[in-house]
């Protein structure tokens, strides 16, 4: 019987078979290869936030510094005419395009790329003597300044 | 023969994985950054004043007699058998570096009238290696700060920048700190 | 044969997609790991230290140039301190990556306030946690600078608790200077003040009377209203000797730039010959 069976060859044909294992590998490749491109946007995801954690840590850092500089000079009895520092933020992130935001009611900083939700990353940061201006940004061509107004005891970006 | 292309790209692949850079730099980053923090709250705190008294990093300066200290594991000892005592620096160098096993450095630099720098051991602990971290206070001495000057100059070989003024010198405190 | 060629077909695909996905893969970690790397070698920033730094060595040295100029009168000895002072930063910050540049005012003539201007804090606490004081003289007071009785400059002693122990109100009465004191329960007197000069540990004023075995604060109040120097000397509590003195003051403006990315100007006005403690 089996051995019947195994040297049958009624309706064996070789285009069906080649068909197919052509689609059966078409269907394969496609499957795994869209899974890596799910898998690269994903890992591309981790990289953006890592990034963005860096330069916010790094940002909120430069905010402290900004703050302590004015208190110092406020314990001399002095006046901070003018303190600036130009954020070394790249153009892109991951390829793409970002914004920045500071936030006054919450004390953090955002990072958001593209609108995407997923790659949000909220730095909080601290300031006593000076109060910092809400504001968002995007990035691009122009340079990020941080920056210190002695009038209205803020410190700025732009 | 496709087992051939099989093992090729194997190897392939496993090849392309060394090509990934070594974890090792990214502790190098972080360890230099804790050293820089170290270093640099403790030459704040030695060059605090207080009561408007010279700092105690002013007075290790002024108290130095010249000569190059190494640690032997037990104290700073110089070339000719002096223990560094009644140093603040040394103190807290002993009570706060030396436990953690981080090799260091303290020289003083003057600038001389022409442009050059000339770089004066305190404590000196041989060659620094390529991750260590350089933080640098500046402090002021004057004329009026300095006891016996002829004395000074002589031992340290910091000069008097002008000798028309209470002006004597600036000193750059630099602090090499990294890890064996 | 030809069923094994067709099979070998299959292993070779998969075999290409196993490699070509390890490969790609791969490249993706490696991204990771080398983003992670260059991001976290961004500088570590030390502006904050050396600004603090700069502010502390330039009082320093503008004390220093003041003591030698018997009082600012000199002013030769004075700005030839300063100069060189000024270059030998301007060198040694050079070789740090920093432009450093510090710029001065005339001496000026000072308030009563925190930091010496007219603008500066009214109200501030001199000196805390006095044991007792040896000299607390005040001088240069002028009519014309000075309030009149409802805008007094008032010098305030409270101990530990707060209560008053003492105080003395310094005003403008009909162009007399006119000092009025006072200790917590009754008023002590007025006197005046021809030269502008006054001595407050001198026996009719019962400064050290009514301070002696107490821990006190000083303070100044409404230090606005009135011009002039004073000097304060004496010992705190903890046995260290304290001395404030205010002759003048000097608007001294300090600037830090480092590579064009950081920028740091203040102006702080500097008490001559010792301010703080």
């Amino acid at each position: 019987m089996i051995r019947q069976l195994r040297e049958d060859e009624r309706a064996v044909s070789i285009s069906v078979g080649f068909i197919l294992t052509l689609s059966i590998t078409i269907i394969t490749m496609v499957v795994v290869i869209s899974s890596f491109y799910t898998m690269m946007d994903r890992a591309e995801q981790t990289v953006m936030r890592d990034e963005f954690e860096i330069h916010g840590n790094d940002m909120a850092l430069q905010i402290s510094n900004i703050d302590t500089a004015v208190q110092i000079t406020r314990n001399s009895g002095g006046e901070i005419g003018s303190f600036y520092f130009i954020l070394p933020l790249p153009d892109e992130i991951a390829g793409q395009q970002y914004s920045v935001e500071l936030s006054n009611q919450t004390n953090e900083i955002i990072f958001e790329s593209h609108g995407k939700y997923a790659t949000r990353v909220k730095v909080p940061y601290t300031v006593h003597e000076t109060e910092v201006e809400s504001v968002r940004l995007y990035s691009g061509s122009n340079e990020f300044i941080l920056h210190y107004d002695p009038a209205s005891n803020m410190i700025k970006i732009d | 023969m496709a087992l051939i292309i099989v093992i090729g790209v194997i190897v392939f692949t496993v090849q392309a994985t060394s090509l990934t850079p070594l974890t090792s730099s990214t502790a190098n980053a972080h360890i230099e950054a804790q050293l820089q923090i170290l270093g640099q709250d403790m030459l704040t705190v030695l060059d605090h004043s207080k009561s408007g008294q010279n700092s105690s990093l002013k007075e290790d300066i002024l108290n130095w007699d010249g000569e190059k200290y190494t640690w032997n594991s037990t104290e700073y000892v110089s070339q000719n058998n002096n223990i560094l005592l009644n140093s603040s620096t040394s103190d807290l160098l002993k009570a706060v570096i030396v436990p953690k096993g981080i090799a260091h450095n303290v020289e003083f630099c003057i600038i001389n009238d022409g442009g050059t720098t000339t770089t004066l051991p305190y404590i000196y602990n041989g060659e620094p290696s390529d991750n260590a971290v350089i933080v640098s206070r500046r402090v002021l001495l004057s004329n009026s700060d300095i006891q016996d000057i002829p004395l000074f100059r002589s031992e340290t070989g910091i000069y008097d920048a002008d000798t028309s003024t209470d002006f004597y010198n600036l000193i750059d405190v630099k602090m090499t700190l990294w890890r064996m | 044969m030809k069923k094994m060629d067709e099979s070998g077909q299959i292993i070779l695909i998969a075999a290409f997609i196993i490699g070509i996905g390890i490969v790609v893969l791969t490249v993706m970690l490696n991204n990771i790991v080398y983003a992670s790397n260059t991001a976290s070698e961004s500088s570590i920033e030390t502006n904050v230290f050396d600004y603090s730094n700069v502010v502390q060595t330039t009082t320093e040295a503008y004390e220093k140039a003041y003591n030698g100029s018997n009082y600012g009168n000199n002013s030769v000895i004075f700005n030839a301190y300063m100069e060189n002072y000024s270059e030998k930063m301007v060198r040694s910050y050079s070789l740090s990556g920093f432009i450093f540049s510090l710029e001065n005012d005339t001496l000026q003539d000072a308030y009563f306030t925190e930091n010496g201007l007219a603008d500066g804090n009214d109200d501030w606490v001199v000196i805390e946690r006095v044991n007792s004081t040896d000299s607390f003289l005040l001088d240069k007071l002028n009519v014309s600078s000075l309030g009149n009785e409802s805008n007094k400059f008032v010098i305030e002693v409270n101990n530990h608790s707060g209560s008053k122990q003492w105080s003395a109100s310094v005003y403008n009465s009909s162009g007399t200077i006119t000092i009025s004191v006072s200790n917590q329960t009754t008023s002590i007197g007025n006197y005046t003040s021809a030269s502008g000069f006054i001595n407050t540990t001198e026996n009719q004023f019962r400064f050290l009377d009514n301070t002696a075995g107490q821990t006190y604060t000083i303070k100044f109040i409404n230090g606005s209203h009135s011009m002039g120097t004073f000097r304060i000397a004496g010992k705190l509590v903890n046995g260290n000797d304290f001395h404030i003195e205010r002759v003048h003051i000097v608007n001294s403006t300090m600037k830090l730039n480092k590579n064009g990315h950081l920028e740091i100007n203040s102006t702080i006005p500097i008490t001559l010959p010792k301010g703080h403690i």
